[in-house]
């Protein structure tokens, strides 16, 4: 089976989420007594996307490109600048409360570090159980308790977690509770961030293998955030690549790691070691030049030209426009 | 080439809350002149206490070395006093650590501290420290280098500082680096100029290094041979190429299914973990440590620990089963 037609049934799916043109811009200002604003840093800078019911978007790319921000953006942890964010066709920025409440249960985030996103001071039985009794999916104590229970069994955790707390579990069992919380809302899509990045590889396979049996077991949709590359191909539908707050290239996950068009996607995927020394010994990594410089102060035209090995004339000048090159596959480069 | 550095039966114990940690627990290996060696396993499997153990790094309380021998130019160096010790640290064997913030002093300058580490071990004067101190800055990459060395730690990027303690750690031209995860603080790209960097002086000055890592693909890519580590011992010891075409531990087959793969077709498959969780190094009992999560295991790995055997000439394994009995492509 190969991975066009694993991408087909989400491909007949409604969009879920729509992202048009999503900016966040944070102020940055300098004094104490007289505050004035110094600078913004462009986080996020005009970025489009979509996601279908079923599928997962992987969403790629290194410290400070903005995709940690683009989740929480969409979580309403982080207000956006400029854009427009649609879940199930409805812009959420217009909500009210109380609507963004109902909406809020459906949209659900599993964290990197399950050392600090869980409370010491709680149970893994009361987190667990906290969500579904404050928004009345359960409608009693003996309902929530059963509920727990289930979940705790659907994450492979056993039962006798019940009533331990968090710093008595390993991380991958941490991990576990972090999902199980999340799926303890009955939720339609899940941000993902950096979910596995910091099991050992043993553990994170467990993990990952849990995601992908649980989005086919309850047609989850997930944002999964990573900077493993590796990871992400194999987790991902379609792979949307980011640097300095702007999506360079984004395609099927198949195509993009086969045939990558952008020349940062180029670089990224050539630097990532494979586990295997004959084609390692068989491979030249593309090594960019410099680091990714400050979002406070980025380069005009393409963010990525003072690092492009392609760079000319035209790319330090005009922003490149993020357009269709094939279909189901954007690139966002002067020279493609 | 000869053996550089002998690791014989070393074995460390940290002792918390009345209770043993055998976190290294006799592990014998050695370096060759010139080599990369990898020392590969997941969090907790004594990797780093490995590494810290050579230079006799380890805090008292809670960690001690309670047996073993490290063979360095013909002398077992745990034998020596302090300051025997300090004159092999950063002289003979240095060490670059994960973090480089916190391994650099945040209120001296860089060349001061690049200055000190020559002064330490040179009879040289302040101004031939400081012409080397610039002329290292230099070979790892570090724009303006004379400018730069009046300047401090925090104004450094990750990548910056990660040079920076390669410059200082081969800055009096060791024999030996311990690379402790030098790269995993840093993102993929950063990484990549890192390595390239570190092989390409490795190659240069004919050190050795020892690379301690969990990252499977970064030892594919610059290890000449590996230590496969697992709960304080070596489960299979080889040839790099050796050990990824054909694993003879169950474990190091286990680590490599479990990663997933960019040069594998992409159909979805499913990765193949190594189910269950690491012993508690507290409570070890009487067989292989791997017995609980490994897939060959059979009754006499319960109760007899296996010893590191040789399978093939210079391919070390610590498990009970032949090779027939243990065939990776049959278990999945």
């Amino acid at each position: 089976m190969n991975a066009t037609q694993m991408a087909s049934p989400a491909q007949a799916q409604p969009v879920l989420l729509d992202v048009a043109d999503l900016r966040v811009h944070f102020p940055v200002s300098q004094g104490i007594v007289f505050r004035r604003r110094t600078g913004t840093v462009k986080a996020v800078d005009g970025i489009s996307f979509s996601i279908r019911r079923g599928e997962t978007l992987g969403l790629v790319g290194e410290s400070g490109c903005g995709k940690t921000t683009t989740g929480r953006c969409i979580l309403r942890l982080t207000p956006s600048s400029a854009g427009s964010i649609r879940f199930e066709g409805r812009e959420l920025g217009a909500l009210s409360h109380r609507a963004l409440i109902a909406v809020r249960r459906k949209i659900q985030v599993i964290f990197q570090d399950p050392y600090s996103s869980l409370n010491p001071r709680m149970t893994i039985g009361q987190i667990v159980g906290e969500g579904p009794a404050v928004h009345r999916l359960t409608r009693n104590a003996r309902q929530t308790e059963a509920r727990v229970r289930e979940l705790l069994g659907l994450t492979g955790l056993a039962d006798d977690v019940y009533g331990r707390y968090p710093h008595e579990l390993s991380g991958g069992q941490r991990q576990r509770v972090g999902i199980a919380r999340a799926l303890s809302m009955n939720p339609m899509f899940i941000v993902c961030d950096e979910a596995v990045s910091a099991l050992d590889v043993s553990i994170q396979a467990q993990i990952i293998n849990l995601l992908e049996t649980l989005q086919r077991e309850f047609g989850l949709t997930y944002l999964f955030i990573s900077h493993d590359l590796a990871v992400v191909r194999h987790i991902s539908d379609r792979v949307a690549v980011m640097y300095l707050g702007k999506i360079m290239e984004l395609a099927g996950s198949g195509e993009l790691y086969d045939h990558p068009r952008h020349p940062y996607t180029q670089a990224l995927l050539s630097v990532v070691p494979i586990p295997d020394p004959d084609v390692e010994s068989r491979r030249e990594p593309l090594l960019l030049q410099g680091e990714v410089p400050s979002p406070l102060n980025p380069p005009g035209g393409c963010v990525f030209h003072p690092r492009c090995p392609l760079a000319t004339d035209i790319c330090r000048r005009v922003v490149p426009v993020f357009r269709d090159i094939a279909a189901g596959h954007q690139v966002a480069c002067h020279h493609v | 080439m000869g053996s550089l550095l002998e690791v014989r039966n070393l074995k460390t114990r940290f002792y918390t809350q009345g209770r043993e940690i055998h976190a290294v627990d006799g592990v014998s290996f050695d370096i060759q002149v010139g080599e990369t060696l990898a020392i590969v396993g997941e969090s907790g499997c004594g990797k780093s206490v490995t590494a810290l153990s050579l230079l006799s790094l380890i805090p008292w309380p809670p960690g001690r070395i309670i047996d073993g021998e490290v063979w360095f130019l013909g002398e077992n160096i745990l034998d020596f006093d302090a300051e025997r010790m300090r004159r092999i640290r950063g002289k003979e064997i240095s060490m670059i650590f994960q973090e480089p913030m916190t391994s650099l002093n945040p209120i001296l300058s860089i060349g001061r501290q690049l200055t000190e580490t020559v002064m330490a071990h040179s009879d040289g004067g302040q101004r031939a420290a400081h012409a080397r101190a610039v002329e290292m800055l230099a070979k790892v990459g570090i724009p303006e280098p004379a400018r730069r060395m009046t300047q401090y730690p925090h104004q450094f990027s990750g990548g910056m500082r990660q040079r920076v303690m390669i410059a200082m750690a081969l800055i009096c031209s060791p024999k030996l680096i311990l690379a402790d995860e030098p790269t995993t603080a840093l993102d993929v790209t950063i990484q990549a100029q890192i390595l390239a960097l570190m092989k390409a002086l490795s190659v240069e000055t004919g050190v050795s290094v020892v690379l301690i890592t969990h990252n499977l693909g970064i030892v594919a890519r610059y290890a000449d041979r590996v230590n496969v580590m697992y709960a304080g011992r070596i489960v299979e010891q080889g040839v790099a190429r050796a050990i990824y075409a054909h694993p003879r531990h169950p474990y190091t087959s286990g680590l490599i299914a479990s990663v997933p793969r960019m040069n594998e077709p992409r159909g979805r498959q499913r990765l193949v973990p190594i189910e269950g969780q690491p012993p508690d190094l507290g409570a070890l009992g009487a067989g292989c440590r791997f017995y609980p999560r490994c897939k060959y295991r059979r009754e006499p790995c319960r109760t007899n620990d296996p010893p590191l055997r040789e399978v093939e000439p210079g391919h070390w394994s610590a498990c009970l089963l032949t090779d027939l009995e243990f065939d990776p492509a049959a278990g999945s």
